[in-house]
């Protein structure tokens, strides 16, 4: 019982990391300079699901990890003030839709809400398992 | 040592469901966690066979009652061949509690080829649930009978 429990949890790890990277890419929309104070865009990242490697027959958990996404082209608009413009006079920007993450953010509120529920489903059954002890 | 008080009536029978709907919920749950993983199936434990399996310990318990009043209480150790215990338990193999992914998948395999749905996953959950809590509930009703009858006591 105890097992399934730490299953919701690795639930509620990857919605959450999900939910960080989302804001992480929203919060750098516009970002067109990288650390090294390079003209770069920012890349946007995406947080990858798989299940778990598991024994055969039982329930498993899921892993996630963040990718950056490298193939998306940036954004150029024509800006020549703009100090990170290129000789062209473009400004090359993060392809970031923020729609997009918005609907991800749904999605993956949606999803730790139903792993929180799974864990108090687990948590009651465990109290009346133990309450078979008086 | 007390074997034939503890494995008279239904009692070893909800033990096996308290153990089913244990071992489902934590199938329900490995769901629900993978509810956004590409290529994931649905799984869950053999729901009918089960059912089956309990019919069929019902029936092999209504042939031969054994009441606690009727059976000797003997110095059995667990686990020795001929007693009750044994007689239910074998009708009750592993691979009735080894997850798969259903054959008949009723819902609807999206993009990413994961067929979630939610709804079903707690619908599945809720019943579990309440047959899980019903099995620990009569449980501890009888071994509360059993209490009252060793302390003499209400």
């Amino acid at each position: 019982m105890l097992r399934t429990l730490d299953i919701s949890a690795s639930g509620l790890v990857a919605q959450r990391l999900r939910m960080d990277t989302i804001a992480g890419n929203i919060a750098h929309s516009h970002t067109t300079m990288n650390e090294q104070g390079e003209p770069s865009p920012f890349q946007r990242r995406l947080v990858v699901l798989e299940a778990a490697a598991n024994r055969h027959g039982r329930g498993t958990g899921v892993q996630a990890s963040v990718e950056v996404d490298t193939q998306s082209l940036p954004r150029r608009i024509h800006d020549p003030g703009h100090p990170h413009a290129d000789k062209q006079g473009y400004v090359s920007y993060p392809n970031i839709n923020v729609i997009t993450e918005f609907v991800n953010a749904v999605e993956a509120t949606r999803a730790y809400e139903a792993n929180l529920s799974t864990m108090r489903v687990t948590r009651d059954m465990i109290d009346s398992t133990f309450r078979l002890l008086g | 040592m007390l074997q034939p008080l503890l494995n008279s009536t239904t009692t070893p029978l909800l033990k096996q469901v308290a153990r089913f709907a244990e071992r489902r919920q934590e199938v329900l749950a490995g769901n629900i966690a993978n509810i956004d993983t590409p290529g994931y199936r649905m799984r869950d434990l053999p729901v009918a066979e089960f059912q089956q399996a309990l019919a069929a310990a019902v029936a092999r318990q209504r042939s031969r009652p054994i009441s606690p009043g009727e059976a000797p209480l003997t110095l059995h150790s667990p686990g020795s061949p001929g007693t009750p215990m044994n007689l239910v338990d074998e009708l009750f193999p592993d691979s009735l509690f080894q997850a798969s992914e259903p054959r008949s998948q009723p819902g609807i395999t999206f993009q990413d080829a994961n067929n979630r749905s939610v709804e079903s996953q707690f619908l599945q959950m809720t019943q579990n649930q309440l047959l899980q809590q019903f099995a620990a509930e009569v449980l501890r009703q009888q071994y509360d009978q059993l209490q009252m009858a060793i302390s003499e006591r209400p």
